[in-house]
């Protein structure tokens, strides 16, 4: 037996139709309910009250099959975190390598940031390019959105960096 | 003597690749991210909270699993996480070569 046939398992028992919705369900307004203390400040009261909200939901997946949506939407949401991540990580790598080796000039560490940013967006845009599956095509989109907020976020810095540096001069 | 050829195959067919990495890592990104910007409030001294972002972060991939039965996902992620490795190691290849060229010119 193989991870993937206790998957198939747990599919065919209603795990992911029912169980899981449920839970996720309940534990975001348990939590939100918590917080905030809308209702009452007893755990208790905003368990029971979280409990029979979200009851509803198994009524809901019978009707409707939940499930794949979400699994559609969290593994995209996986992906853009992924590609998130990734970017982020190259850009602060590059950034910091950069400048504890003294390689940034002093007084530009924002547009140097932002070139950076546009760099490791770009690369990241070249990465999953080709992507196998229909899954590759999806994370191409998404690579190509962030590379455009990538490059708005780098207009936005340059320009503020050279307005407080031509001020301070 | 098994070979580590032979490990990742078996690996594979277990579906280690296919689901409990993808899940793994989709679970350990999720946690982090709740765990920094604390959207059920501060978790460092109320045990519910912090309760509610592990719980929360492990029923949510969850589903990443449920992905992997019907979309061939070691495929991607192998594919992409080879080539982002790739990457990474010649960006330090370049910041290599960079600060030696600096060292270089700082001597002179």
């Amino acid at each position: 037996m193989n991870i993937s046939t206790g998957v198939s398992q747990f599919q065919e028992i209603g795990v992911f139709n029912y169980l899981l919705p449920f839970s996720i369900f309940f534990v975001i307004l348990f939590g939100v309910l918590d917080k905030y203390k809308i209702v009452s400040k007893d755990k208790k009261v905003n368990a029971v009250l979280s409990m029979l909200i979200s009851a509803f939901i198994l009524l809901y997946a019978r009707i409707t099959n939940i499930e794949i949506f979400f699994m559609e939407f969290y593994m995209k949401m996986a992906i853009a975190m992924l590609i998130l991540l990734f970017a982020m990580t190259l850009a602060v790598f590059a950034f910091r390598a950069l400048k504890e080796n003294e390689m940034v000039p002093s007084g530009k560490e924002n547009v140097w940031s932002s070139v950076m940013v546009m760099v490791s967006v770009m690369i990241m845009n070249v990465a999953f390019g080709e992507a196998p599956g229909k899954l590759g095509v999806w994370a191409n989109d998404v690579s190509g959105i962030v590379l455009a907020f990538g490059f708005i976020g780098a207009v936005i810095s340059f320009f503020t960096s050279g307005k407080s540096k031509g001020g301070g001069e | 003597m098994m070979g580590f050829a032979e490990m990742t195959m078996r690996l594979a067919e277990m579906g280690i690749f296919q689901f409990f990495i993808p899940f793994a890592l989709f679970f350990m990104i999720l946690y982090g991210v709740l765990l920094k910007y604390k959207p059920f409030g501060d978790w460092k001294d109320n045990t519910a909270v912090s309760i509610i972002y592990g719980l929360l972060s492990f029923l949510v991939a969850l589903f990443i699993m449920l992905y992997g039965l019907n979309v061939y996902l070691e495929n991607f992620l192998a594919w992409v996480l080879g080539r982002l490795g790739i990457i990474l190691i010649l960006i330090l290849a370049i910041i290599v070569i960079s600060a030696f060229t600096k060292g270089g010119s700082d001597l002179g």
